[in-house]
């Protein structure tokens, strides 16, 4: 007669033992899960946003104007770098044209050709300047006039010799841009100095650009 | 006591994942942007460099919404290219800049501006330089050329090929037949037996 092996008995002990092993993985899984998505996440996310924004090392804010400082110089940073072959940019040095870029409003809200901005404030002071309207990727906004901006020859100043130039759909008397029907825009602003030198201003003096005030939305 | 101190345990553990996390993430930083600066293909040069003759100047149409070369390139001027290629030979340029605003730019195939001359409101900048290729050794930086009646410039670029642009600003219908008449003093052409 053979010997029947006695049924493996399951103790509570075991039942313990099973849910450790089982919190024990569990554990390890969301720790490594959250492992891998703060370093991937945090690594791309941070470099995207760096490349698109920028970040205090590589640009100069004035209002609402961004200046990438690297950008177009041969020793440019990655990120600058990276984003002007992004955007398939062709521009000059920073050390020689000072380019100055506006997404966003004073109170920054992202421009938009739904609305009408007004750019006032005393004409920039270098030797020469002019200001484009682009749509978000850098294209020329279609419009009748074929008017995409205006220049320090072109543009009409004030009597006190400041400067309005106004961003809208339809006609306004005087500089006037026609955003049409663009959705997000951007404004770019370069100055050029007769020295080759980006402009920098005076001891003691900061620079002064325009300001860009929305006035109403339809 | 022993709940806290399995509470503390527990939370250095989670303070030991968070900040080896955020190491790695700043190394994925790091990788990737440094491997997207080395992989960037010189979009713009190759856009706007297809159809440009080598060594020859090229005069780009005005740019308007349906005719636009580049993104965000200003459409208040009219501009004059030279795709160069100093692999054989040395690159004379000349150019004549008469006002403020006008300027003559040189460009790596990455976009890099290595070189800029303004136009200045006080006289007409006549422009003349000589281009020098990389990995010539016995030239030390940018050096001279002393002709009969003047100093040429010589310019060591950082890469062989690239591009020259005169921009010439549009300051109204009047200025057309200036720029027109200075956008033809625009010369760019391969010195040969200089080499």
């Amino acid at each position: 007669m053979a010997f029947m092996t006695p049924p493996a008995i399951i103790t509570p002990d075991h039942f313990i033992r099973i849910k450790r092993a089982l919190q024990s993985a569990l554990g390890l899984i969301v720790k490594l899960t959250t492992f891998v998505f703060i370093a991937v996440f945090g690594g791309l996310f941070s470099s995207w946003y760096v490349i698109g924004y920028g970040a205090t090392f590589n640009t100069e804010r004035v209002g609402p104007w961004v200046k990438w400082t690297m950008s177009g110089r041969l020793n440019s940073d990655p990120y600058s770098l990276i984003r002007q072959d992004q955007r398939a940019m062709l521009i000059f040095s920073s050390t020689f044209v000072s380019r100055y870029e506006a997404a966003f409003d004073n109170s920054n809200r992202r421009l938009h050709s739904a609305c009408h901005y007004a750019i006032e404030g005393p004409a920039p002071s270098s030797d020469w300047w002019s200001l484009n309207v682009y749509d978000a990727e850098g294209r020329l906004v279609p419009n009748a006039s074929n008017r995409h901006g205006f220049n320090a020859a072109t543009v009409i100043p004030n009597t006190d010799a400041s400067i309005r130039i106004d961003l809208a759909r339809e006609a306004r008397p005087g500089n006037w841009v026609p955003t049409s029907r663009a959705g997000r825009i951007v404004v770019v602003l370069e100055l050029q100095n007769r020295t080759g030198d980006a402009v920098v201003p005076d001891d003691g003096e900061e620079l002064v650009l325009p300001s860009i005030r929305r006035i109403d939305c339809r | 006591m022993k709940m806290a101190l399995h509470w503390a345990a527990a939370a250095w553990g989670q303070w030991r994942l968070i900040s080896a996390a955020l190491v790695a993430a700043a190394i994925i930083h790091i990788l990737v942007t440094l491997s997207s600066a080395q992989i960037a293909e010189a979009t713009a040069y190759k856009i706007l460099g297809k159809g440009l003759p080598i060594n020859q100047v090229a005069f780009g149409k005005p740019i308007t919404a349906k005719d636009q070369p580049l993104p965000f390139f200003s459409p208040d001027a009219l501009y004059s290219f030279c795709r160069y290629d100093a692999s054989t030979a040395r690159i004379s340029v000349s150019a004549k800049l008469p006002d403020v605003g006008w300027s003559l730019s040189l460009h790596t195939p990455k976009g890099q501006n290595f070189y800029f001359v303004p136009g200045s409101g006080d006289r007409e900048t006549d422009i003349k330089l000589v281009l020098e290729p990389p990995g010539n050794v016995f030239a030390l930086g940018n050096t001279e050329i002393t002709t009969a009646n003047r100093t040429i410039p010589v310019i060591k670029l950082p890469d062989v090929h690239g591009l020259i642009i005169l921009k010439a600003p549009i300051k109204g219908l009047a200025y057309r037949r200036l720029i027109d008449e200075k956008r033809a003093a625009f010369k760019c052409q391969a010195l040969t037996g200089l080499r």
